[in-house]
């Protein structure tokens, strides 16, 4: 060390050298646009005009004296339940049983990741067929059976948003089935073998020593998916536009109204800004799961 | 150690490199043109959402080639969806990409104006070309005295209807007024309950700006001359409690916007809509012949409270609007030529269905005896511009009125709740 020392650069300073380009990228591409948002939110910046003016908390107030706050936050609440404990449920199901190992097994499991590989646009405009009121393949099937199919599935409030979560279960399904049947992989069999020396039936297992076993992949994989469920934009976007009567509209349904269909940037800064802060509460639980699991 | 030194300068390099060509790869890439100066050929780029419909590429493609042909420059095609091109062209134009040129039509073009990105024409091409165009359509482009928007196709948005399925339910002509509208749905459900008798926008801001002709034709406005919100008066009221009869009685129905509506009246499930000149090219795309198109695809007008009321239609137009920081505005303009010169804009006419705009190839005979645009043509005589259409929120106050119209239709609110809501949210709106 000291004759590296005494030619040029420590491993501190190396390591100092080393982490800068990401630091460099990091900053330009996250820390500055994300500093630049909170401080648009005290401004009456408009996609209109280049001149813009500090207008200090006007924003803020206006968002919270919205009446329709209230009910966006529960939609976003709803969507983000419904999209991360759906899929988890469902993936967690087919994990266990590709995980038993029988022929054509792998096959499935390829087939699939092809629903996660698939753009969201693509899957939103597939679902809106699915289940359009006029020409959907879910009508025409119930008409098929003789049941009633002119449901306009994504024109009541009543069923638009379990539509669009339906649609998010889909495309998420395989990113939880593949974690969870890493998970599963790992689980010792010897405990599991041990357990059932002692008795343990089916289920005991599974709550005794499958899941404690998988425990900080799940929780996770559950933080992960909420935080990527509070940022969703392309399924309640590109099948509902956030409506009918704001049934879908969620934060991020709101600030991209705000911004890029009202020109209001500085409201869209604002709504984005206090997202922002939700998401943070996440992520600082997220980054103590990792911690914990190391 | 020496090795290990060796290694970290390398990677260090490789990532500040790989920095560097992020940086430099963000710029002005893509679909744009070459720089040409002088007199090389130069390709100019021409954006909008027209292009970018089925039934009108092919015809997009032959005005791009007739442009290459007679001037010898190159013009690319930046296409978006109608919904996002308001956004996208502003982003473009705002954020130093090639736009030389763009199709707008009235709500784009007022946004585009307000951003301060276009040119005026009159500094382009001269007076002596713009006196090619009636008064009345140049003062569509103009604001505040400058003319921003160059004519392109004008017509009245008023209402289309199938004269075969309207025969077929009894009528032989379209209602003209609104208990005779009433009557020929009811007819046509009983012919059959499949077709939807009035395909009305009930979802996106199509929802919202289509509600305007028919307060209107109620005698309502949503500003009064004052400037104060009316919208939550008693025509407004009417109107929405009339939009929830029909939507209970299954005359229309939920989870409609216009490009559904297109689709399906072209398919033969619809009996009227509201729509512009463009209905014809969908129906075209269908596979009908454009000869026949009249008898599956007529413009009618507005029907109205009593006889004798003037029927209510918007003032619906694509305009041409050339941007302030294009490097090629005379070339643009050369594109603005040859699109309203006879031969384009006969072509654009009798296979898209829009009708030109210069006084000269109005009056040709292929215009004035075409039997599909003349009802078009008798809206525009008593059709204005939508009320939002000057505004810089125009889609901030369409969403808010869809949202409302909404609630009301899915009996979440009282129609006269629903337009106090939408009034108070205008008022703060503004």
């Amino acid at each position: 060390m000291k004759n590296i020392r005494s030619r040029g650069l420590t491993d501190a300073q190396t390591g100092v050298l080393l982490i800068i380009p990401g630091l460099a990228v990091f900053a330009a591409i996250i820390l500055f646009p994300f500093i630049d948002a909170i401080r648009m939110s005290f401004t009456d910046k408009s996609m209109l005009m280049p001149d813009y003016e500090y207008v200090g908390l006007k924003n803020y107030i206006e968002v919270f004296s919205d009446p329709y706050l209230g009910k966006t936050i529960l939609t976003t609440a709803i969507f983000v339940i419904l999209s991360t404990a759906l899929p988890f449920l469902l993936g967690f199901i087919w994990a266990i049983i590709l995980n038993q190992g029988f022929k054509g097994a792998e096959l499935l499991r390829g087939i699939t990741l092809v629903n996660w590989i698939i753009p969201g646009v693509a899957i939103g405009f597939l679902w809106s067929w699915i289940f359009n009121g006029q020409y959907g393949v879910l009508n025409g099937m119930l008409e098929a059976l003789g049941l009633p199919g002119d449901t306009a599935w994504l024109g009541q409030t009543s069923t638009a948003l379990i539509c669009v979560v339906i649609a998010r279960t889909w495309q998420m399904l395989p990113w939880y089935m593949a974690f969870l049947l890493g998970g599963l992989q790992g689980v010792e069999l010897d405990q599991i073998e041990a357990a059932r020396i002692d008795g343990a039936g089916n289920w005991k297992c599974f709550t005794s020593v499958v899941l404690p076993s998988m425990k900080n992949i799940i929780s996770l994989i559950v933080v992960m998916g909420i935080v990527g469920n509070l940022q969703h934009f392309d399924l309640p976007w590109t099948m509902v536009q956030g409506g009918p009567a704001r049934a879908t509209t969620t934060l991020s349904i709101e600030v991209y109204a705000s911004a890029f269909q009202n020109w209001d940037m500085g409201k869209g800064a604002t709504i984005g800004t206090l997202w922002a802060v939700l998401l943070a509460c996440f992520s600082f639980v997220y980054l103590r799961q990792v911690k914990d699991s190391d | 150690m020496k090795k290990k030194r060796l290694i970290a300068a390398g990677l260090t390099m490789v990532m500040l490199g790989s920095l560097v060509l992020t940086g430099c790869g963000g710029g002005n890439s893509s679909e744009s043109a070459d720089s040409g100066g002088g007199d090389e050929s130069v390709n100019i780029v021409w954006a909008g959402w027209s292009g970018e419909e089925e039934a009108s590429k092919p015809i997009f493609e032959r005005m791009m080639d007739t442009y290459r042909e007679e001037t010898g420059n190159d013009v690319t095609w930046v296409g978006f969806t109608w919904d996002d091109a308001a956004q996208q062209l502003l982003i473009r134009a705002q954020s130093g990409e090639q736009l030389d040129i763009s199709q707008a039509d009235i709500s784009i073009f007022n946004t585009l104006a307000q951003a301060d990105v276009l040119a005026d024409w009159t500094d382009i091409v001269g007076e002596e070309y713009l006196q090619n165009f009636e008064e009345s359509y140049l003062e569509v482009g103009r604001i505040d005295g400058k003319q921003l928007g160059l004519p392109w196709t004008m017509a009245a948005l008023t209402m289309v209807y199938n004269p075969e399925i309207l025969s077929a339910a009894g009528w032989d002509e379209p209602p003209t007024t609104i208990a005779e509208f009433e009557q020929c749905m009811a007819d046509i459900k009983a012919y059959d309950p499949e077709i939807i008798p009035y395909a009305l926008s009930t979802k996106d801001t199509t929802c919202g700006a289509d509600f305007v002709p028919w307060l209107w034709t109620n005698g309502g406005q949503i500003w009064d001359e004052e400037g104060n919100v009316t919208l939550n008066e008693e025509a407004g009221v009417k109107t929405l409690d009339w939009y929830k009869d029909m939507l209970d009685k299954g005359y229309i129905t939920m989870d409609v916007g216009r490009s559904e509506a297109r689709q399906m009246f072209a398919q033969g499930k619809v009996a009227f809509y509201d729509d512009a000149v463009v209905a014809k090219s969908q129906v075209i795309s269908n596979g009908v012949d454009p000869d026949e198109v009249v008898n599956v695809c007529s413009a009618m007008l507005r029907p109205v409270v009593n006889e004798g009321d003037d029927p209510q239609a918007v003032q619906w137009g694509g305009m041409l609007v050339i941007y302030k920081n294009s490097e090629y505005k005379e070339e643009a303009a050369e594109l603005a030529k040859v699109l309203n010169s006879e031969e384009v804009a006969l072509d654009y006419f009798e296979n898209g269905g829009m009708p030109p705009v210069t006084k000269e190839v109005a009056q040709s005979d292929v215009v004035k005896n075409d039997p599909y645009i003349n009802t078009f043509i008798e809206s525009t005589a008593t059709a204005r511009l939508e009320e939002t259409a000057r505004m810089t929120n125009a889609n901030e106050i369409k969403d808010i009125m869809t949202e409302e119209i909404q609630y009301a239709l899915l009996g979440q609110k009282t129609a006269q709740q629903a337009l106090d809501d939408a009034a108070s949210r205008i008022e703060a709106a503004e």
